[in-house]
């Protein structure tokens, strides 16, 4: 057959083969006219079509005859985790009919066991009659891990309530039930992830129950703390059109991502059509929507055109709002009104891109729709600044690499330098994070913006190009200034993390100016803006500027959503940042717990709380207040472990800094304890080889070594210096505390001559690192001081440590405690050289800090005291 | 010292940028594990597992490509060449099986078969690969389709995004081809 007669045939035979038979003679006669060629060709490619029935469909695959001790009866279902049979327990005397999912292969067998083994406590201990037991798990032979729940014999919900004409109210109180099996696993602390309506059934007797709860965690790909490359592989596994904005960026899930999902089965419950619509060919068509578009108001939604979906065989009836209507037993109009005003509000609260906006609990959620039902005002409020623009890919918040942390200038000191193995692994983090930020945003603008379709051989475009181009579409724009703001704002942020700092200044204050002059000086708007400009600002150290902008922002978020609101804790933390570093540490502290405070109220499971905690612990570490430091790394741990497991990502950091803050109060055996468990969960985790074990090696290094135990201490350091040297290089900053730690070890064992070498490459990386005139250069000096001594005696060290006192007095706070090492030291030195009266008024100081800071039996102290009787 | 290991991972996210040598080098290394992972099913190591060429194909995305340093596109762009490769792999195996046997009464694919093909490589898929070697000549998209969705187990979205069409065009296109082969082998 030529080219074109077969594309007439394929024309012919796709516009007729979804008719029905009755109508197929008439079109067939209208479409091929007089061509009897045409019109035998098509009518032999349809029947074709009608007679290969499932050919090439992917029928079921032959039902494997057992799956553990149960034998498989039939096929249920299949999603995208595996396939669902229907089995039943095969021994004398226990006939019980059970549902059996089947995980498919290569989902990592390992991981999805390991979970459940941990997660198999609390999932199966989830009882209650809306939600569908999860008996247990196992293995087959082949190593396939499968689940065994029960067996719901039902409808799903949607098809429930269409099938039965269910009206408004009688779908709200079925739902309302759906809301609270769901109340009930939050509190359980278990949280679905993929809720969608699949998943749940309706029994003939009208009871709803959910099923897979907590299956989707168990079979996601391992999250990794410190990569965030992963974003949408995630996404990928879930449907999109009901997983939420945080979900669909790799975020972290918690229940407000159920509540959303909630919200999109509500909006379908109601109006038969789902809040987002594919923007593109698919899934990330989906996706994108669910990111950067407003849904429409269900009210409105049911009017939308009518559609054919492009089923995968079953429904392929043309939508209509008539359609929708009938099936809740009402008209188009009527359901129109129905649905606006209460219900419209109560939807998209649900469906708020910021999960701190959403319903806080599924049960509220429940009592609004029953307020409603009931005749009561409802809580939920229409979006406040009621516009619709296209709202960008907005900031993440919720931290994206596990630990972010402020960075900081202040060193820590005596012994144990980690400071800046943290700050230096932050940074990078933090900059990684950027940088995956900027490659999402960057996607995400280039699929705006570019008008083809997908192309799976297009070449990666380049960004800078790309921001010009945005920037000067955006300039067109002038006649929708909010438009303009936001995308100023999001193309700020996009500068920001590729570094090129005058740019993202720039567009970042006419974002400001902007939203000023069209929301007014007391819009939350306006607030976003300024906080962003003044997160900038202090990147680039104008730190006045940055406050301003910051005060502004929070005077603004304060008033208008109250104290305590989670954006109001965002502006106080990147406030204290500024404070950080114009030196105001009790400022800064006041912030960051005022920050904790609000969030431990208001999001008690974000992410954000760990980081923010992290940071106070450093920076009461910095200021030498060890209690305060120690209160704050337990209630991160509390709240680490409870979000995140023991083996939460955050737990280890939290374990490092309460057994480094033993180790330098010299209590190393009580250190033991917290420092082992932080350097399994490493193990388990990173791996031998991985900058972030090599911390706590180092760490451990340093306990052993204030124990006596130098055989201990030699290797956990020696490990800590391969793993390093191994994985970042041997110049890196976070070499420093290791090999200082090493170095003091040989001086310790009486081999102060190998000793100069590693010292000397600390002192080296860290003045290159953080400049001449930082207390860790200054900790080093002090540390080769020592080694020198040994070697060559006391007038070899003095210069050293003339330099160390020097760069304390002139970088740390009167009265801080690591100056207290350089100080004796010194004093010891000038005492041994004859310069007793010079020693005087250091060893003085030395005790008075000492008393204040140290406890009695401390070292060092002990030391001081007894110089001050000496002298 | 030895050569590197080729690295799939880095050729699919090359050919992604429009590397296409990249595409060449990718090919074999695909060939080869999805070949691998045949034969395994086919010596019957893993005797109650049903594995279907779907479960097999993503088996060797996860095993050859490295999630951390993929793109978001290099899975479609992996599963694009392993459905190819799948095919071919089969239709070896079918070939080497079969050799001779093939001709006027070979049976027909009936509609019970499994049709996602079972590892047990047949006289049936020699005749489906026939036929689609000949729609590839008058419609190659419509051959290509049946590739992603047959052999890859592409769901319809995926393949949509693959050959950048509309879902609902390939939709009709899945249906076209689907006839257009039935009536092929039916003969």
């Amino acid at each position: 057959m030529d080219p074109s007669r077969w594309e007439r045939v394929k024309a012919v035979f796709q516009e007729a083969f979804e008719r029905a038979p009755a109508d197929l003679p008439g079109f067939l006669d209208e479409a091929c006219g007089g061509d009897i060629e045409l019109r035998v060709e098509a009518e032999r490619l349809l029947s074709a079509h009608v007679r290969a029935g499932g050919f090439l469909e992917g029928d079921p695959t032959p039902l494997p005859p057992r799956i553990g001790p149960y034998r498989v009866l039939r096929e249920l279902g299949r999603g995208g985790m595996g396939t669902v049979y229907l089995a039943e327990r095969d021994e004398p005397g226990l006939r019980k009919t059970v549902a059996v999912k089947l995980v498919r292969p290569g989902m990592a067998s390992d991981v999805v066991l390991r979970r459940f083994q941990t997660e198999r406590q609390i999932l199966s201990a989830l009882e209650h009659p809306g939600i569908a037991r999860l008996y247990d798990g196992g293995t087959t032979e082949a190593g396939l891990p499968y689940f065994v729940m029960e067996h719901v014999d039902g409808l799903s919900l949607l098809a429930y309530c269409d099938g039965r004409r269910l009206g408004v109210a009688d779908r709200l109180q079925l739902f309302r039930r759906v809301c609270e099996a769901v109340q009930f696993a939050h509190q359980s602390l278990v949280v679905h992830r993929d809720l969608k309506p699949s998943n749940i059934l309706v029994t003939a007797e009208g009871d709803p129950k959910l099923l897979d709860f907590g299956i989707a965690k168990l079979t996601a790909p391992a999250a990794s703390a410190m990569t965030t490359d992963e974003t949408a592989t995630v996404a990928r596994f879930l449907s999109p059109r009901y997983a939420s904005p945080e979900q669909i960026r790799g975020e972290r899930v918690t229940t407000a991502s159920d509540i959303y999902s909630l919200g999109v089965i509500l909006y379908e419950l109601l109006t038969g059509r789902r809040p987002y619509e594919p923007a593109g060919p698919g899934a990330a068509g989906v996706e994108r929507n669910v990111l950067a578009a407003e849904p429409d108001r269900p009210s409105t939604a049911v009017a939308r055109a009518p559609h054919v979906p492009p089923g995968e065989g079953s429904d392929t009836q043309t939508i209509t709002p008539a359609l929708l209507s009938a099936r809740r037993a009402t008209t188009p109009e009527k359901l129109r009104r129905r649905l606006r005003g209460d219900l419209d509000n109560i939807v998209l609260r649900a469906l708020r891109k910021e999960p701190a906006q959403r319903y806080p609990t599924a049960a509220e959620l429940a009592d609004d729709l029953g307020r409603h039902l009931s005749g009561f005002p409802v809580r939920a409020q229409p979006d406040r600044l009621g516009y619709r623009t296209a709202k960008f890919v907005r900031r993440h918040g919720a931290a994206v690499a596990a630990t972010t942390v402020v960075v900081l200038s202040v060193a820590v000191g005596v012994g144990v330098a980690l400071w800046e193995a943290r700050v230096a692994r932050a940074e990078r983090d933090r900059a990684r994070a950027e940088a995956a930020k900027a490659e999402q945003v960057s996607k995400f603008l280039t699929s705006i913006f570019e008008a083809a379709g997908p192309d799976t051989h297009t070449v990666k475009p380049n960004l800078q190009g790309l921001l010009e181009r945005g920037t000067a579409r955006i300039d067109e724009l002038q006649g929708q200034p909010e438009v303009q703001a936001a995308l100023l704002l999001t193309m700020g942020k996009v500068y920001d993390s590729l570094d090129l700092r005058p740019q993202a200044l720039a567009v970042a204050e006419r974002s400001v100016a902007l939203r000023l002059r069209v929301f007014g000086t007391d819009s939350l708007e306006t607030a976003e803006s300024l906080d962003e400009l003044g997160r900038m600002q202090r990147k680039t150290a104008a730190y006045d500027a940055a406050r301003h902008s910051l005060e502004q922002a929070l005077a603004i978020r304060e008033k208008v959503l109250g104290r305590d609101h989670p954006l109001v804790a965002a502006t106080l933390d990147a406030l204290a940042g500024v404070h950080w570093y114009q030196g105001d540490y009790d400022r800064t502290a006041a912030l960051m717990e005022r920050a904790v405070t609000i969030l431990q109220a208001a999001t008690p499971d974000s992410i954000e709380l760990d980081r923010i905690l992290g940071n106070l612990g450093l920076l009461y570490e910095a200021t030498g207040e060890m209690d305060r430091a120690r209160a704050v790394y337990e209630k991160m741990r509390a709240h680490s472990e409870r979000i995140g497991g023991p083996e939460g990502p955050n737990v280890v950091f939290a374990l490092l800094g309460l057994g480094g803050i033993l180790v330098r109060d010299e209590r190393p055996a009580e250190a033991g304890p917290y420092l082992d468990q932080a350097l399994a969960v490493m193990l388990r985790t990173y791996g031998e080889k991985h900058s972030n074990t090599a911390l706590v090696l180092t760490q451990l290094g340093e306990m052993h070594l204030a124990k006596g135990d130098l055989a201990g201490a030699e290797s956990f350091l020696t490990r800590a210096i391969r793993a390093l040297e191994d994985t970042v290089g041997p110049r890196h900053p976070d070499l420093a505390p290791a090999l200082s730690g090493y170095g003091r070890l040989l001086v310790a064992s009486g081999q102060a001559q190998r000793a100069l070498e590693p010292l000397e490459r600390a002192l080296a990386i860290r003045e290159s690192a953080l400049g001449a005139e930082h207390p860790l250069v200054a900790e080093s000096l002090v540390d080769l001081a020592r080694a020198r001594q040994a070697l060559h005696g006391p007038a070899a060290a003095e210069p050293l440590l003339r330099r160390a006192v020097a760069i304390n007095a002139r970088s740390l706070k009167a009265g801080h405690r690591y100056r207290v090492p350089g100080l004796v030291a010194l004093a010891q030195v000038l005492r041994d050289t004859g310069k007793g009266a010079e020693a005087r008024p250091l060893v003085e100081e030395a005790v008075a800090i000492a008393r204040a800071t140290m406890p009695a039996r401390h070292s060092l102290r002990l030391q001081a005291e007894k110089q001050l009787r000496e002298s | 010292m030895p050569a590197p290991e080729p690295d799939v991972t880095m050729l699919l996210v090359a050919w992604g940028e429009g590397d296409r040598a990249a595409l060449d080098q990718v090919i074999p290394l695909v060939y080869h594990e999805l070949r691998r992972l045949a034969h395994r099913e086919l010596r019957g190591e893993r005797p109650d597992a049903t594995i279907g060429t779907t479960a097999l194909v993503h088996e060797a995305y996860l095993r050859l490509v490295d999630q951390g340093r993929a793109r978001l596109e290099s899975r479609l762009h992996f599963l694009n060449v392993a459905a190819q490769m799948m095919r071919r792999v089969l239709v070896d195996e079918a070939r080497k099986r079969h050799a001779g046997k093939r001709g006027a009464g070979a049976p027909r694919l009936s509609l019970d078969d499994a049709p996602e093909p079972r590892i047990e490589p047949s006289n049936d898929l020699l005749a489906l690969d026939e036929a689609l070697t000949r729609l590839e000549q008058i419609d190659a998209r419509l051959s290509r389709i049946v590739e992603l969705r047959y052999f890859g187990g592409l769901t319809l979205e995926e393949t949509a995004e693959v050959l950048g069409t509309s879902v609902s065009g390939a939709w009709r296109d899945w249906n076209t081809a689907r006839a257009w082969l039935f009536a092929a082998i039916e003969g």
